[in-house]
């Protein structure tokens, strides 16, 4: 039986890491979670998870997008699939450099409060293969 | 040139864009001082600072580079394709990009272009940002206190907003993708940013006379002056390392102990350093301290005028602050000047 | 009270006689103003533009540039500042054409000193009450900025964190909670949703008034913006069961508007189209283009709205009250966002219903502007 995938949650918000950290054990997935983008990077170094689930907002407007940049500059984190999780996503829209034009390099964006079926059906199927943005690179 | 307008609480948004166009680094606090590096969060970086340690030529200059190795087997290998990394500089003082645009001209312009120095600068997007000068800024006095090209973007503070210049069709592309970050600038904004250019053009505190100053390097080379340098001189060549057109390097091969396989390396060098005019068969030009202090002022002010006809010091002051033996250009220029007046009037005959 | 002669207090004027230009700096130096005087339209322009004044006194009849031409540029440059006429020929067609042009007031020579003092002193206070309406509107504007970030944030983020528990809780725990409380919990998850919903809205609503939601500057691909929201859609699990059909010329040019607010006003039609239709039943959104104006259509083959509902429809929080929407919810926002959103990209938005067939909702939106290409200056 194969060793069970890790998941790395970086959110700064308690309650949302508690609820998704219950449904992704009970799925049979280990978690491990971190408060801010520094300890998130310190912790996906040790750990090398086979998913990140990052928030963008965190203690600044803009950290998780800063934590992302990190991530996929660090070679033995850039592979790693990344899910970006925004309750902000849809909402605000001074935050519409839109994700889709394909300048930040996640590979899935979902909303908050996320959707236990979606989030599972995504993390399923991005820990299934290696991530595709971090192999086709970014643009010159 | 397209003028837009980013208001600054939008400007947190728009630097975490930018990694769309390279690795980014900006001015983030290093120790008491300020150096470009890559900002963990935007509360790391700080648009109003007054210089950093050292200057941007060290992206297009590193310190250390390889530029090939040679081995038995695989032969030659240029290294030249680690160079092009797109990065962006966020936050370039106008000075700055004026010495980087010095630098062009040494390496990027003429019949020998340096293909390693030109990979970086054209894979390096420079976002250029004004600044107040403190006591030790002089560009204006040494005309580099604004660039009109060098830069893809360039800010300007208007206030609550930065106006942004566009340089480049880089520079249009980053502000297309930031496209709802920014606004049409009114007129407003306009007079405003004019009105701001003037108090910064006022706010030097700090100026010298370039006028005749390479005739009066010439004819005051035995000034006594220089022997106090050469005296204060550690020779540690800080003064270089951290100068914005200082581009000495010295060249060596690092062959791997035991093989017939190594590197070349390309490394900073100063004229301050004691082996810098040493040559084969033992003579050294400059073996004095005081003939090599003299010698980077006289180059800055006076040699690099004849050969490209404007001097290579852009002002930014940073030698001045990086000087443990506490020599300031701006002194030595001041009474190099005063100093001749005193000669000239003592010399001349009576009426 | 402001105190007179600080350097706001800048009166500029204009007249190419010299004793008119001397006699007005006397008598308002005296009055505590600072006064510069021109002679010749170009120089006095130049200073406004410069300094900004709050008062500019001009003659109308000089040689070159001419007081109305001045008052013409001058209003353009600063349309608060305040202007006063002078002029020896004073008829009342002058009069009425300087104030028609743009002018505070009209003094015609020879005034006294008191007479000029008295319209200065009025026309001051005038520019002065001015930028004290516009500090007061910047400051309820900033006030409402921050209102709305305020509950953009504290109000949204427990709620989302709430509905995330119950989310997870019934998703993990259903089989082990008694009946009644997998019951209430998806009623809260319900009620929970539509306040998040109505938040949204409202939000949207807020900063399409404030024009920070719409970014009429750009672009928008019609084919694509539609494809998202329809997969969207169909990948919200447990959904109703319409299908919803797509028919948008590959070569369709693009729309003005930015796709974020494209893709609410599309959203918002086509959830309604979904939520009003009867199982088994179709949306369609088709898209053409007709001279300078693209045509989006959103039918669906739903329960339809009665007629007089129809001018009803846009308003806010209207919702039709019918036996057959009686279970259907929502917050009376989408369609006064989406009619909002047309407004603002100046297009129309109309409805054609019968009441048991469908609705057909039409868009009318100007084609995207080319943009014009930028100078690239050379690189290094």
């Amino acid at each position: 039986m194969s060793e069970p995938k890790t998941v790395l949650v970086i959110d700064d918000d308690h309650d949302f890491v508690a609820a998704i950290e219950a449904l992704l054990t009970s799925s049979g997935y280990r978690v491990a979670t971190a408060s801010n983008g520094r300890e998130g990077l310190q912790e996906a170094k040790k750990i090398q998870p086979d998913l990140i689930l990052l928030d963008v907002m965190m203690t600044e407007r803009t950290e998780g997008f800063f934590t992302l940049q990190e991530v996929r500059r660090i070679p033995s984190l850039s592979r790693i699939p990344v899910i970006v999780i925004s309750s902000i996503y849809t909402d605000q829209p001074v935050f519409r450099v839109s994700p889709e034009a394909g300048w930040l390099p996640a590979d899935l964006f979902l909303p908050k409060p996320v959707e236990p079926v979606r989030l599972l059906e995504e993390a399923r199927r991005l820990m299934g293969e290696s991530s595709q943005t971090a192999a086709a690179g970014r643009k010159p | 040139m397209k003028i837009l307008k980013i208001p600054k609480q939008n400007l947190d948004l728009f630097v975490s864009v930018l990694p769309a166009f390279g690795d980014v680094y900006a001015p983030v606090r290093r120790g008491t001082g300020y150096a470009f590096d890559r900002p963990s969060l935007w509360s790391d970086v700080h648009m109003d600072y007054p210089r950093t340690i050292l200057p941007p030529k060290k992206f297009m200059l590193p310190p250390r580079e390889a530029t090939f190795s040679f081995d038995p087997v695989k032969g030659f290998q240029d290294k030249l394709a680690d160079a092009a990394k797109p990065t962006v500089l966020f936050g370039v003082h106008a000075y700055d990009i004026y010495g980087l645009n010095i630098l062009d001209r040494v390496f990027a312009q003429g019949p020998y272009k340096d293909p390693y120095y030109i990979a970086r600068r054209q894979a390096t997007a420079i976002i250029g940002v004004d600044f107040q000068p403190d006591k030790n800024h002089f560009a204006r006095s040494m005309s580099a206190d604004w660039v009109d090209t060098g830069f893809d973007l360039f800010l300007s503070d208007i206030g609550d907003s930065y106006l942004i210049l566009v340089g480049t069709s880089r520079g249009d592309d980053i502000v297309l993708l930031s496209g709802c970050l920014t606004e049409k600038p009114t007129e407003v904004d306009i007079a405003e940013y004019k009105r701001r250019a003037n108090e910064r053009r006022e706010a030097y505190q700090t100026r010298i006379e370039l006028e005749e100053l390479p005739e009066i390097l010439e004819m005051e080379y035995y000034n006594k002056v220089w022997e106090e340098m050469g005296a204060r001189c550690l020779s540690c060549g800080s003064c270089s390392m951290v100068c914005p057109t200082c581009y000495c390097f010295d060249v060596t091969d690092e062959v791997n102990l035991g093989t017939r396989a190594g590197t070349r390396i390309r490394q900073w060098d100063s004229c301050l350093f004691k082996t810098h005019a040493l040559v084969a068969g033992g003579e050294n030009f400059r073996a004095a301290r005081a003939s090599r202090v003299k010698f980077r002022f006289y180059h800055k002010q006076r040699g690099f005028v004849a050969e490209y006809g404007r001097p290579s010091c852009i002002g930014c002051g940073r030698c001045i602050e990086v000087c443990p033996a506490k020599i300031d250009i701006v002194s030595v220029i001041e009474s190099i000047r005063g100093e001749r007046h005193e000669h000239a009037s003592s010399a001349s005959p009576s009426a | 009270m402001q105190i007179k002669g600080a350097p706001d207090h800048l009166v500029v004027v204009i007249d190419d006689d010299e004793v008119m230009r001397l006699s007005c700096q006397q008598i308002l130096q005296k009055a505590g103003y600072k006064v510069e005087t021109f002679g010749n339209g170009h120089a006095g322009i130049k200073r406004i533009q410069e300094a900004r004044p709050p008062l500019l006194i001009v003659d109308i009849k000089m040689p070159e540039l001419d007081g109305f031409e001045v008052i013409n540029i001058v209003r353009k440059v600063d349309p608060d500042l305040v202007i006063v006429v002078i002029t020896g020929y004073a008829t009342i067609e002058t009069a009425v054409d300087a104030m028609k042009a743009g002018a505070y007031d009209f003094l015609p020579k020879p005034f006294t000193p008191n007479e000029l003092r008295m319209i200065i002193d009025r026309g001051f206070e005038r520019w002065r009450l001015t930028k004290e309406a516009q500090r007061l509107r910047q400051e309820k504007e900033e006030v409402e900025r921050k209102f709305v970030t305020l509950v953009s944030h504290q109000l949204k983020s427990p709620l989302v964190a709430i509905k995330q528990y119950l989310d997870v809780l019934l998703f993990t725990s259903k089989d082990q909670l008694p009946e009644k409380a997998a019951e209430w919990v998806q009623r809260c998850q319900v009620r929970l949703g539509e306040m998040l919903i109505l938040i949204q809205d409202w939000l949207a609503l807020s900063r399409i008034d404030s024009g920070s939601l719409i970014d009429r500057g750009t672009s928008a691909e019609l084919g694509k913006v539609v494809e998202n929201v329809v997969s969207e859609y169909q990948q919200a699990p447990g959904g109703p069961n319409v299908s919803v059909r797509v028919s948008i010329p590959p070569d369709l040019p693009p729309v003005s508007g930015d796709p974020v607010s494209i893709s609410m006003l599309i959203g918002n039609l086509v959830n309604n189209a979904v939520k009003y239709n009867r199982p088994g039943g179709t949306v369609s959104v088709t898209a053409s283009q007709t001279g300078n104006l693209i045509t989006i259509e959103v039918s669906d083959t739903g329960i339809g709205i009665p007629e007089d509902a129809l001018r009803h429809l846009f308003e806010e929080f209207y919702r039709v009250k019918t036996e057959a929407t009686q279970n259907i919810p929502g917050t009376g926002l989408g369609l006064v966002i989406c009619k909002r959103i047309v407004q603002e990209l100046h297009g129309t938005i109309d409805v054609r219903s019968k009441q048991g067939e469908g609705t057909t909702f039409i868009i009318h939106l100007p084609v995207a502007e080319k943009k014009n290409d930028v100078e690239a200056k050379s690189g290094e």
